[in-house]
């Protein structure tokens, strides 16, 4: 049975997004005395552990259309009044650009000629970027797109297309449409120790122009991730107080608690 | 000590996914040593029995001590009525080791220095294993649960501990508790299968070790796709492929 207690999901992802880096720091592992593999000196190598220097939980002054604006406006007086936004990524299905500008905990970096692959221990993501190549003419938007890099001196550029624009870029829920374009510029520094991590957006359909948001990566002395389950305890109270950003956010399980003696029970339903 | 069944080397047999209950620690087939074992890994596989989930079977059970028999019997029951509540898996929580090896999707084996990352075709799963040659650290029992990988001779071995008491070793509801090592010995048959063998050792539920063996093919690049379980719910399509939709 679920014990209570447990690290919550669905709408509590907020909550542990904002606890996530104390939480994580209360656990952290001990530092190996060694890691293998680390190549500080090539600056075209960008594989290996590292850890998000901070967590961002917003993106700065995002120059939104006056329609996306209405929206975001609505959505922040909701929470002012005490409810908790319930978008794609406390629903456990961000997308990936959502994943760079909101990554927890440590991302693992899988570096080959052909592809660079990104393992994000919060939000629990597994992303491609193929190296070299052009994107495909016909693609079935998805959640993490289709993109590919190349590198600029040394830095990997990282183009994306192909968004289903069913997700959110931040925490504050601003909007992104089939229309998202993104080109993410890591560049790792002289001494191998950070990636600095450059996400701009280009969506016409709720952006009036091109913007940037800057992140951070710090060398990891992690030798182990540990894992982000967000689907394992939806609980049926923490749904109450959701304000659901697309209905389709809404759960499809749900945590009843037992009456007395009764078990707590965990239902999934096709919504109605 | 010998096997329970022998494995059939060419063709597999059917039914390969389920699996061969041996004493822990028995010798294997003895194959020809592949130059290169982890390039041989290195690739997408898919089980060779896709719609067989169990690691043990009636005929071969695993060797329950009676809390354990009691346990498993209680959900077997469960699993005839709506809503079994010990399989997480339906309602998208994770699989945990090693059910998630034994789900009807592919897998890619990936390697990056001093890891290797197997990732899962199932709901954005992957998990590392630490190739430095160290004994897993861990303070937090996970369901994926820590790693740790050598190669002896062409055979990758792989310790995991730290693994959570919430999850199930196969969909049948094997329990197992938090105290188990699980230990999987991987190599590449000279038929280009991949074979795994599990070697459960959790003296809370079981009365000895125990091992079972997985088979796999070779699966086409780039069919390890990204897959959303409760998108799927919401379509009401089952959370694991296979199943009657939500239950």
């Amino acid at each position: 049975m679920i014990r209570l207690g447990k690290a919550a999901a669905g709408a509590s992802a907020l909550w542990l997004a904002l606890q996530g880096p104390a939480l994580a720091q209360a656990f952290s592992l001990p530092p190996t005395p060694e890691a293998p593999g680390r190549a500080p000196s090539e600056p075209r190598y960008l594989g290996g552990m590292w850890d998000s220097e901070r967590f961002f939980f917003q993106i700065e002054n995002p120059p939104l259309s006056p329609d996306a604006k209405a929206k975001v406006d609505g959505y922040r007086a909701a929470m002012k009044s005490g409810k908790i936004l319930s978008t794609a990524w406390t629903s456990c299905r961000p997308g990936a650009v959502s994943a760079m500008v909101m990554a927890m905990n440590s991302i693992m970096v899988l570096q080959s000629p052909k592809e660079i692959t990104l393992l994000f221990e919060e939000p629990r993501l597994v992303r491609h970027i193929r190296i070299g190549g052009t994107h495909p003419r016909r693609l079935a938007p998805s959640y993490l797109g289709d993109s590919i890099g190349h590198w600029e001196g040394d830095t990997l550029v990282v183009d994306t297309i192909g968004y289903n624009g069913d997700f959110e870029l931040d925490a504050f829920a601003l909007p992104t449409s089939r229309k998202l374009h993104t080109i993410e510029r890591l560049t790792k520094s002289a001494d191998g120790k950070r990636v600095d991590v450059q996400v701009t957006i280009i969506d016409p359909e709720h952006y009036s122009r091109p913007f940037t948001a800057s992140r951070g990566w710090k060398v990891s002395g992690q030798r182990h991730q540990l894992e982000y389950d967000c689907m394992e305890n939806p609980r049926e109270e923490e749904f109450s107080k959701a304000y659901f950003i697309k209905d389709r956010y809404r759960p499809t399980c749900m945590r009843y608690e037992g009456e007395g003696t009764a078990m707590s029970r965990i239902v999934c339903r096709k919504p109605e | 000590m010998t096997m329970a069944k022998a494995i059939a080397p060419r063709p597999l047999a059917t039914g390969a996914l389920l699996l061969v209950l041996a004493a822990a620690g028995a010798a294997g087939v003895a194959h020809a040593r592949p130059q290169d074992p982890e390039a041989a890994l290195l690739r997408v596989w898919a089980p060779d029995n896709p719609s067989d989930r169990r690691l043990a079977s009636a005929d071969q059970p695993p060797p329950l001590t009676a809390e354990g028999a009691k346990l498993l019997a209680q959900r077997l029951a469960e699993r005839k009525a709506p809503d079994p509540q010990f399989d997480r898996t339906r309602w998208c929580a994770g699989p945990g080791m090693p059910r998630i090896m034994l789900m009807p999707y592919p897998f890619e084996i990936k390697a990056e220095r001093g890891y290797l990352a197997f990732l899962f075709g199932w709901y954005r799963w992957y998990r590392l294993v630490d190739m430095s040659g160290q004994e897993p650290q861990f303070e937090l029992p996970t369901t994926m649960g820590y790693s740790a990988g050598r190669w002896e001779g062409g055979a990758l071995v792989i310790k995991t501990t730290g693994l959570e008491d919430e999850t199930v070793l196969d969909a049948s509801g094997l329990p197992h508790s938090d105290q188990m090592t699980l230990t999987e010995r991987l190599r590449v048959l000279p038929d280009g299968h991949l074979e795994e063998r599990f070697t459960i050792d959790d003296p809370a539920f079981y009365t000895r070790p125990w091992t079972a063996v997985a088979t796999y093919h070779p699966a086409p690049a780039g069919i390890v796709r990204d897959d959303i379980c409760p998108d799927r719910i919401a379509r009401g399509e089952p959370a694991v492929a296979g199943r009657g939709g939500p239950q």
